[in-house]
């Protein structure tokens, strides 16, 4: 039974938020309330139960029992976190710029050697890599190949040229300039096609999940459910007409 | 009969968008019960995946993480049911963690499922011995430094609350240097940028990677620097990798419609630019 | 001093992460690790403060009768809901996992509405396409090619039509598209470098603006 009321709920919360491609309705606004809500508890107890629970507060318990394990230092973790709670009241507010400053100088130090390292680093080493002519072919579609592995040069060059704006794009760096937004145009392109792919994907995960409740074993909830949110939209469509009219 | 065909290639320029929705709907409809047998042609990125997951020895552990919500089910879930069942295949122990809340009851699923497959086929694979959940942490790139540090610091307690210091499994982890790939199931951030960022190059772990299409894009990037040994790239990488497998799976049953929506949104274009540019000189004469 | 001793914290901070990645130090690897694992700790203080406030706001949103406040009460209702029978059967099993009130609540609540949120973004990227591409010059023609190959490539059916178009689409995200991303990544990296290293430093202070 449960089972079967979690199918109708499924089903009518699917077409209710796809409601909206109609226009904004109540019955849209309804899901989009209850997603929030959902989503908000659904993060409160994972960010309690998988990480306070266990990293914090199984650290610092064994301090309050006088049982072996306890860890002093943990204790400043949720003292920090704590004054993080602060920031709700104005008075107490300024408390949070602490633990704030901790998050802030650990992600800034990590994200600046991280990027470095990979981003700046890695890809380097990569578009260097392409001047190693031995053992490749010509052309090669997909492939690495000579022809392919220059492209890759001066496309990397070309685009960090149209990024650079310490000098006037004049001459060879106009015309460098130019290729980079060439080769960011077709970038632009493929990323466009790869969204489309990703977005009907989900588009067909919710389609697979509409027909599985379309089964008499879950009393045809997906007609039901349409015939009813079809119907709702009517009506609040004439009546919406009616109260224009006068 | 110049003023007609202009107003024409006008209404069709400002269609109702809800004409066009429809069209959507319509083909996902009608194509998801027709199954049109296509060939479906293997990238290099996604044989790369599969020739270095073939390569794992008996024993070896893989830290998989499943970074994605279940937004993205329909496109990543496939190639994670179908990469732990191949790990399993080839007796390789697996750890999952996941830095995204909504991606603990899909790695439950992907265990239970596979694992109730294997069992049919008479394979048991024990929970702590041949493979773990470690559950949910918050903190991003944090936590992803933390486990080249240590694994046991980081996730003191799996999924299920159990002290890992009581697990089998993770007696033979201490961080890294212990796994011998890492598998990366990726929706945003924090995902497999993070991960090459703080993890790759640091820890020098060989690293896959099975993405979003939104992701996609950027990772062919790293895939060209050697920095990622395969990536498998949205639901067509999915279905690529099922074809190589040689289990058509759920990938594959979505490709009909797949193919047709592209089409659709391709005609879509073409009709746009040439109601425009038939159009256009009417409007410039006046 | 509530200014200074923020700026004092984020320095050292980020001195020591730094100091971490270059440096094999004990004394710096075991500082740097407490560190980490306090960041954990307050990452997740600060989910609980997102979320503190979102059932404060909108709480307020109810009590002062602001627009749509009766939607606002189903909010915190379902969130009531989801997060009490979140800890309850944590108090309960010690554990979230498996066939509860919980899991239930997310299988047939959050996945659907969540899915379905992506899901219009389909017909949205249907209707944007219809409405925004234009071939009107080279740069608009090369994307717009572009995406129409790579759409076409991608999928079975333009490998049935034609070898070619999966070989130019994989051709296309190998060469050109790499080359770009790449272009963009080293640039985007090299921006936030210099924003880390003021960050640090102290020259860039607008994350504690307005305390």
């Amino acid at each position: 039974m449960a089972g079967i009321i979690g199918g109708w709920l499924s089903v009518f919360f699917t077409l209710a938020i796809m409601s909206f491609l109609y226009k904004d309705n109540p019955i849209y606004k309804l899901a989009e309330h209850v997603y929030v809500g959902v989503a908000a508890g659904y993060l409160f107890v994972l960010a309690v139960v998988h990480t306070i629970k266990p990293n914090f507060w199984d650290c610092v318990a064994p301090l309050f029992t006088a049982a072996p394990g306890g860890q002093w230092v943990r204790l400043g973790a949720g003292i920090f976190g704590i004054m993080f709670l602060l920031r709700l009241h104005k008075k107490t507010s300024w408390v949070s710029s602490f633990p704030l400053a901790v998050m802030v100088g650990t992600f800034a130090a990590l994200r600046m050697t991280g990027l470095a390292n990979s981003d700046l680093v890695g890809q380097l080493h990569g578009t260097i890599d392409c001047l190693n002519y031995k053992g490749i072919s010509l052309f090669e579609w997909g492939k690495p190949s000579l022809i392919n592995n220059l492209l890759i040069i001066g496309g990397v060059i070309s685009v960090l040229s149209y990024f650079f704006f310490s000098l006037e794009h004049r001459g060879v760096l106009k015309f460098t300039g130019k290729t980079g937004i060439y080769f960011l145009m077709i970038t632009f392109g493929s990323s466009y096609g790869y969204t489309v792919m990703a977005r009907v994907s989900v588009l067909i995960g919710r389609i697979n999940d509409i027909n599985t409740y379309n089964t008499s074993h879950y009393f045809y909830a997906t007609i039901f459910c349409a015939i009813f949110i079809i119907a709702f939209l009517f009506i609040s469509n004439v009546i919406q007409k009616k109260a224009k009219k006068t | 009969m110049g003023l007609a065909y202009t107003n024409f290639y006008q209404k069709i320029l400002t269609l109702d968008r809800r004409w066009i929705f429809l069209m959507v709907l319509i083909i996902a409809v009608v194509f998801y019960k027709i199954t049109i047998p296509m060939p479906i042609k293997v990238t290099l990125q996604t044989q790369s995946f599969y020739d270095t997951i073939e390569q794992l020895k008996t024993g070896e552990i893989v830290h998989i993480t499943a970074d994605y919500t279940v937004s993205v089910v329909p496109e990543l879930y496939p190639m994670h049911k179908a990469v732990v069942r191949r790990l399993f295949e080839k007796d390789v122990k697996i750890i999952v963690s996941t830095l995204w809340t909504e991606g603990v009851p899909l790695i439950d699923r992907a265990f239970d499922e596979v694992c109730a497959e294997l069992q049919r086929e008479g394979k048991i694979k024990t929970y702590g011995v041949d493979y773990i959940n470690l559950g949910y942490k918050s903190g991003s790139d944090v936590v992803m430094t933390r486990l080249g540090t240590s694994f046991a610091e980081t996730f003191p307690a799996d999924a299920k609350g159990t002290p890992v210091t009581q697990i089998p499994l993770m007696q033979q982890v201490k961080n890294f240097d212990n796994i011998a790939l890492m598998i990366n199931f990726s929706v945003g951030h924090p995902g497999i940028r993070e991960w090459l960022q703080q993890v790759q190059r640091r820890y020098n772990v060989k690293m896959l990677c099975g993405a979003t299409g939104i992701m996609s894009p950027d990772l062919y990037a790293f895939y060209q620097s050697g920095q990622l040994k395969g990536v498998l790239a949205g639901l067509v990488g999915a279905a690529e990798y099922e074809i190589l497998l040689n289990r058509p799976g759920l990938a594959n049953a979505g490709m009909t419609v797949q193919s047709f929506e592209h089409l659709g949104i391709i005609l879509l274009i073409i009709v746009s630019n040439i109601a425009y540019f038939l159009q256009k000189p009417k409007r410039s004469k006046r | 001093m509530k200014r200074k001793i923020p700026f004092f914290i984020t320095t050292f901070v980020g001195i020591f992460m730094t100091a971490k990645f270059f440096l094999k130090i004990p004394f710096v690897e075991v500082v740097a690790n407490e560190i980490e694992q306090w960041c954990v700790i307050i990452v997740a203080f600060a989910i609980v403060l997102g979320i503190t406030n979102i059932f404060r706001l909108n709480l307020l949103a109810i009590v002062r009768h602001r627009p749509d406040w009766q939607y606002k009460i189903i909010l915190l209702l379902t969130f009531l809901v989801t997060a009490l029978s979140g800890f309850i059967v944590f108090a309960v099993k010690g554990d979230i996992s498996g066939k509860n009130a919980f899991t239930y609540i997310f299988l047939n609540a959050y996945l659907p509405l969540d899915s379905t949120m992506y899901g219009l973004l389909a017909f949205y990227i249907a209707s944007a396409a219809f409405r925004a591409f234009r071939a009107k010059n080279i740069e608009s023609t090369l994307m717009l090619s572009a995406a129409i190959l790579v759409m076409l490539g991608r999928v079975p059916l333009g490998m049935a039509i034609s070898d070619i178009f999966p070989q130019l689409a994989n051709w296309i995200m190998c060469v050109p598209n790499s080359a770009g991303q790449r272009g963009i990544i080293m640039g985007a990296t090299i921006g936030v470098i210099a924003v880390g290293l003021k960050i640090i430093l102290g020259i860039e202070r607008s994350y504690l603006r307005g305390e």
